[in-house]
């Protein structure tokens, strides 16, 4: 029998094609850039161990440090490691090395999510104050009204940078809430970043540091905010602009403060979580 | 001498070794592996409520080779949306492995699949990855593994949906599924359709006809499941053996020798002792041409092919399983594959089945005495 045999076209190759570049980690967005309630880094970090299902410390440990240790050859291993949960190390003499460390992790977490904007998450004037420093607090602080309202409402829970500087003391959405930094079940302190931090959630007992009957404050807070707000209209003017005034006077160490500030949403909320249809 | 083979003449002048690979790196798209790829890939590209596949067909007929074409020209659809999406990973592909002692291991299960998308994102990512790469690699999963499943499962589950994971091929399904009693099994069927549903991806099982036991064991998972027959070649179709000659044309053009083998004239017989299989007929193939290439022959000899045929108990068993599959496969799904069943028919009532009698017990018949000298 005579049967014409293949052609090349009929032979198949099972070469895989060559990839465009696949990110180690997912390219998470950081929230609220180009505002002052951008995220803060230690926070996006913390964001971007949840995400995966592992703890920062794992995160760190297993995807960042590698490729920070290339980064920083002069540094060891356990400084870097010290620099990212050691709360009291080398404070005083490190503002320049921590501003290095936090344009290094920056510039690693850039090239571990192919992301290009995340410069933008330390816009402080100078990079050394990203993580403790003398502007900033050196514990985590949260508004509990933010965090609740943000849970009922199914967004994102995030930490801002804002509520780090330590000239902030009350919450910017919330006029009477106290930025808090002990938690309320078991009354600890903790670092912005630690081996287990997840936004919202205490790292020592690691229960819920939101508000839970948000709904009914919420709308207090809206009552009173707004009977209050006509009052010192009537009494000085332009309340709004007031509240700018005080803001930009309280970040005066953000980059473009003026810019940031008057670009501000009035009520800015970080964007709704993703559920499973949207994938 | 005008030189009319489809590789380059050079390829005379190389090692054996790299005219052996050359040869080892043919894939012959036939009729069969076509029709099973157009098959997959419309229930992956026009998705309806189908989230689970079986790829059925027996040993050595091709089914890893359907999977990893398949898994190709996924990538390469997807390559465009790749180039937006950097965490996007439309295919994997993973080989199953048996379950030790009977008891299936759902974290070693979850902790290949993760393995197997990180190293993926690894190797696909940057060409200048080094060891730091796959040190990490080794870092996240010793993590896991000191977890409980159920978390392992959800890291899973998340990294599925994240990377965007249309298609999951498991190898060697067989093995996910074969476990001690019925309804053991019928829960490995639920748990893998539950992962499916969950996480969006299809998962693609391929596997031989043991695959069958399963499909249909729930009425759920029946509904959302569809099956896929890869056949072998078979001696009575008309249609069957001029593929296989097609097949084998083209194998004999491509072997890297001086002179051509006439390999066709023998169709029969190299049918017959490859079962119909294709990689079987290749494994072959390779096997006398690696003969060949030692004694530095012309062309492949009658005896170097009959020097690596399978051995029969080889060939037996088989076939025997093959038959035992497509019979199960012509009386539980196909309807599509009756016609080339029924062709199957004859052969098999040509073997009259041997009577065993008593141990012990003798024949009753007639004993020959004396000298018997008719010896028609």
């Amino acid at each position: 029998m005579l049967v014409n045999s293949y052609t090349n076209d009929g032979l198949w190759n099972l070469e895989k094609p060559v990839m465009p570049q696949r990110s180690r980690l997912f390219p998470l967005e950081p929230i609220g850039i180009g505002t002052i309630y951008v995220e803060s880094l230690s926070g996006y970090v913390a964001r971007l161990a949840e995400y995966h299902s592992t703890t920062t410390e794992q995160l760190i440990l297993s995807k960042i440090l590698p490729l920070m240790e290339r980064r920083m050859s002069q540094t060891s291993p356990t400084d870097i490691i010290n620099n990212f949960f050691g709360i009291h190390y080398s404070l005083a003499a490190a503002n320049e090395i921590k501003g290095i460390f936090a344009t290094t992790l920056i510039q690693v977490l850039e090239e571990l999510t192919l992301r290009q904007d995340l410069t933008n998450l330390s816009p402080l004037k100078w990079a050394s104050l990203t993580f403790e420093s003398s502007f900033l607090r050196l514990y985590q602080a949260w508004c509990p009204l933010c965090y609740g309202s943000w849970r009922t409402q199914n967004r994102i829970i995030y930490n801002p940078l804002l509520w780090l500087v330590n000239t902030i003391k009350f919450c910017p959405h919330h006029e009477h809430q106290t930025l808090i930094e002990h938690c309320l079940h078991c009354n600890q302190q903790f670092p912005t970043l630690t081996r287990c931090s997840r936004p919202g959630y205490c790292s020592s007992c690691h229960l819920w540091l939101g508000d839970f009957g948000i709904n009914q404050n919420l709308d207090e807070q809206v009552v009173t905010e707004n009977s209050e707000n006509s009052w010192q209209y009537l009494l000085m003017g332009d309340v709004s602009s007031h509240r700018r005034d005080k803001l930009t006077w309280q970040c005066m160490w953000f980059d473009d403060v003026e810019d940031l500030v008057a670009n501000e949403p009035s009520q800015f909320l970080p964007p709704k979580n993703q559920t499973l249809d949207d994938f | 001498m005008n030189f009319q083979r489809p590789f380059p003449q050079e390829l005379l002048t190389k090692s054996s070794r790299e005219r052996l690979n050359y040869f080892h790196s043919i894939t012959v798209g036939h009729l069969r592996l076509r029709q099973a790829l157009d098959a997959l890939l419309m229930n992956l590209q026009q998705p309806t409520d189908i989230c689970v596949l079986f790829v059925v067909g027996p040993a050595g007929v091709g089914k890893t080779t359907l999977r990893l074409r398949a898994e190709k020209l996924l990538l390469e659809e997807a390559l465009i949306s790749m180039s937006h999406n950097t965490c996007q990973i439309p295919v994997a592909g993973i080989e199953a492995i048996p379950a030790e002692g009977g008891k299936f291991n759902y974290k070693d299960y979850y902790l290949r699949v993760l393995e197997s998308l990180d190293n993926l994102s690894v190797t696909l990512s940057t060409k200048n990855s080094n060891v730091n790469f796959q040190n990490h690699a080794i870092g996240s999963n010793t993590y896991f593994a000191s977890k409980s499943s159920d978390i392992v499962r959800r890291a899973l589950e998340q990294t599925m949906r994240h990377h965007q994971l249309t298609a999951l091929m498991v190898d060697e399904a067989q093995h996910l599924l074969m476990l001690a009693g019925g309804k053991q099994m019928l829960h490995q069927m639920n748990w893998i359709k539950s992962i499916a549903n969950v996480t969006g991806t299809v998962h693609i099982l391929f596997g031989t006809y043991d695959l069958l036991n399963c499909c249909h064991l729930s009425g759920q998972v029946s509904r959302r499941s569809d099956d896929i027959h890869l056949p072998r070649y078979c001696s009575d179709s008309k249609e069957d053996v001029t593929e296989f000659i097609r097949i084998l044309q083209t194998f004999q053009t491509h072997l890297p020798l001086i002179e051509e083998p006439p390999l066709v004239e023998k169709y029969e017989y190299l049918l017959d002792y490859s079962l119909g299989c294709i990689s079987i007929l290749k494994t072959w193939l390779t096997r006398a041409l690696r003969t060949a290439l030692a004694e530095n022959a012309m062309s492949l000899s009658w005896q170097h092919i009959q020097h690596n045929e399978y051995s029969k108990a080889r060939r037996e068993q088989i076939q025997q399983e093959a038959k035992a599959g497509e019979q199960r496969w012509q009386d539980e799904v196909g309807t599509q594959s009756r016609t080339q069943m029924e062709t199957l028919a004859p052969e098999d009532l040509s073997q009259p089945p041997v009577k065993r009698g008593r141990v012990g017990k003798r024949q009753a018949k007639r004993d020959t005495v004396g000298i018997n000298l008719d010896v028609s």
